[in-house]
């Protein structure tokens, strides 16, 4: 058999494994990648790599970067950052029709900046915005929908673990790929809450306003809000300067992180070990899966498959913005029936090689993937956001949850398209300047 | 089959312990070596260290993330089995698992003893690391061991195999 076949049904097989064995996305491509690099060379040779290569990856200093900014985010989510968080925004913007639905975002957003998950925000932006946007008599899908697609903004804005492991995956500046993604943020987060602005203007009573406060209040609600902005700027200007490795940065701030939430007694002893707990189990989860991915890849290249697939794509003559439409749609719908970070990591062995010999910027690319694996996290039928979000709001149905964050989907259509017709202005021109 | 289960869970926790400790060395150790950089005194093994405890942090909750099924699952289509062909399922993944990652343990413990056979040290601290190495195999044991307490725990009907956390 034709070695580049055997990849192909080395894919299929992983496929049909993780649909229907139910056995986790990162074991998955762990067993099928050594099953089939046990068929392409033979058992020892698989079984002799399997060990050195799993040391290598979990013993990689390059990979330490992810337990730290998980940490961080946990120690801030336990003490309780994001109710000072939205407390803030909503002193600011609460008076405004649909006022709260974009203090959500806002919220969502701020708490991103230190968070790096999607979920972790819809989990937390949940419990704090859900029952302030009911007691308002905001509409259960203005309400739900703008928590989920606020969460989204987890994987978006940096540091987000999706794009560290991007980044460590195909050996790209995590640095470059923060800074490249600061302006898409910032687009996405703007797209969202005007989406949230055309809503009330279309459904007026589905986001009334709130009370006003008065600039006292508002400049009282700040400080708290402003240990998360160091925080990030900690983060950020590290990177940035190129002082301090992508691990240091994450050490730093999470050091940092700590000596905050206890300077200002919001962390308790209980708090403290549920963050390392977490952190563990959620670092644990992510190395398998990359684990798993970088197996599945040692796999996919012994049998060729991703040259032969570019050779034989290039060979097709298509344009390379058609070829890159294509590919998104896979991510889309990939995004739509799996986890991102997974999705993410089965797909890159295939596609990545691809669009590099289609002489696509590496860091544009990871921007634009990570917009649209996350676009998959709201959209049915396992929009993952939408899930947490209904998980959390009993009374809200999971119907209603998607058809609330169906009304963001174009924000991310928007936000793609300007970065496919502008990758230098909306991209490159802050990675460029990372050191 | 209980008192495995309990010998199981006792097990995985003391090496979550393990495991935070090396989260926490792990932060220590890297701030550290930025504020000694400043003082231009840097700790020149600082990132070997890192990269080890780095190895412990990830092994030490093998074991216990599988048993809270912390991993994410596609169960899009699972999820529509009727339960006898769900546990029929659950059951030769939770197997698979089981056999799987008890031949990653043995291959890295061989890479371990490998190591220490050749005596190879460090690059830079010149110090032996294949404790780390036998830490990381004992961590993937206790991940095949649980995939193992699951797979009895199914056949007994002491569990539905239901459960799972989505992060990303």
């Amino acid at each position: 058999m034709n070695e580049a076949m055997i990849g192909v049904y080395g894919i299929g097989i992983m496929f049909a494994v993780l649909f229907f064995l139910r056995i986790p996305a990162g074991f998955t491509m762990a067993i099928v990648g050594f099953c089939g690099i046990a068929y392409v060379t033979s058992i020892p040779a698989a079984c002799g790599m399997i060990g050195s290569e799993l040391w290598n990856i979990f013993s990689s200093y390059g990979l330490t970067v992810i337990p730290m900014f998980i940490l961080v985010g946990e120690f801030i989510h336990y003490a309780g950052y994001n109710d000072s968080l939205y407390h803030a925004t909503h002193r600011w913007f609460g008076h405004y029709r649909g006022g709260l639905a974009m203090t959500t975002i806002m919220a969502s957003a701020a708490f991103s900046a230190i968070s790096g998950s999607n979920t972790a925000t819809a989990a937390t932006m949940s419990t704090v915005a859900i029952p302030s946007m009911k007691k308002y008599g905001y509409h259960p899908m203005l309400n739900a929908g703008s928590v989920a697609a606020g969460a989204t903004l987890g994987v978006l804005i940096p540091p987000s673990i999706v794009l560290v492991v991007y980044g460590l995956y195909t050996g790209q500046s995590i640095g470059k790929l923060f800074f490249g993604n600061v302006i898409p943020s910032v687009i996405l987060t703007v797209l969202i809450a005007a989406t949230v602005f055309f809503i009330c203007h279309r459904h007026p009573d589905w986001g009334p306003k709130g009370e006003k406060s008065s600039w006292k209040q508002r400049f009282q609600a700040l400080p708290e809000a402003l240990d998360i902005l160091i925080l990030f700027a900690v983060i950020m200007f590290a990177l940035f300067t190129g002082i301090v490795t992508a691990t240091e940065a994450a050490a730093v701030s999470c050091t940092l992180g700590l000596i905050i939430c206890l300077a200002r007694r919001k962390l308790t002893w209980n708090g403290f070990v549920t963050s390392i707990k977490d952190t563990l189990r959620i670092s644990c989860m992510v190395f398998m899966i990359i684990a798993g991915a970088v197996i599945f890849g040692r796999f996919l290249t012994l049998t060729r498959l991703p040259f032969e697939a570019a050779g034989w794509i290039s060979g097709l003559g298509l344009p390379n913005w058609m070829l890159l439409w294509v590919i998104l749609f896979c991510y889309i719908i990939g995004g739509c029936i799996m986890d991102a970070l997974a999705f993410l990591l089965v797909s890159l062995p295939i596609f990545y090689p691809l669009v590099m010999q289609m002489g696509y910027d590496p860091i544009w690319f990871g921007q634009i993937i990570t917009i649209v694996t996350t676009m998959g996290s709201i959209m049915p039928p396992i929009g993952i956001c939408c899930y947490v979000v209904a998980g959390m709001a009993k009374d809200i149905p999971l119907r209603d949850v998607f058809k609330g964050s169906m009304y963001y989907i174009p924000s991310y259509i928007i936000a793609i398209i300007l970065l496919m017709l502008s990758p230098y202005w909306t991209v490159l021109v802050l990675s460029n300047l990372v050191r | 089959m209980k008192y495995l289960d309990q010998i199981d869970l006792f097990l995985s926790k003391g090496l979550m312990i393990v495991g935070g400790i090396a989260l926490l060395l792990l932060m220590i150790l890297a701030t550290g070596n930025v504020t000694l950089r400043i003082f231009h005194v840097p700790f020149s093994g600082c990132y070997e260290i890192i990269s080890f405890l780095g190895a412990i942090v990830t092994a030490a909750a093998l074991g216990y993330t599988q048993r809270n099924r912390d991993h994410i699952i596609v169960d899009i289509l699972s999820d529509k089995f009727p339960p006898a062909i769900k546990k029929t399922v659950d059951a030769v993944s939770y197997l698979i698992v089981a056999v799987f990652f008890a031949i990653v343990s043995r291959q890295t413990l061989l890479w371990g003893l490998q190591i220490r056979e050749t005596g190879e040290l460090s690059e830079t601290l010149k110090i032996i690391y294949h404790p780390f190495i036998f830490g990381v195999a004992v961590g993937f044991a206790f991940l095949a061991l649980s995939g193992a307490v699951d797979f009895f725990k199914v056949l007994l009907n002491s569990e539905d195999g239901e459960g799972k956390v989505y992060y990303e």
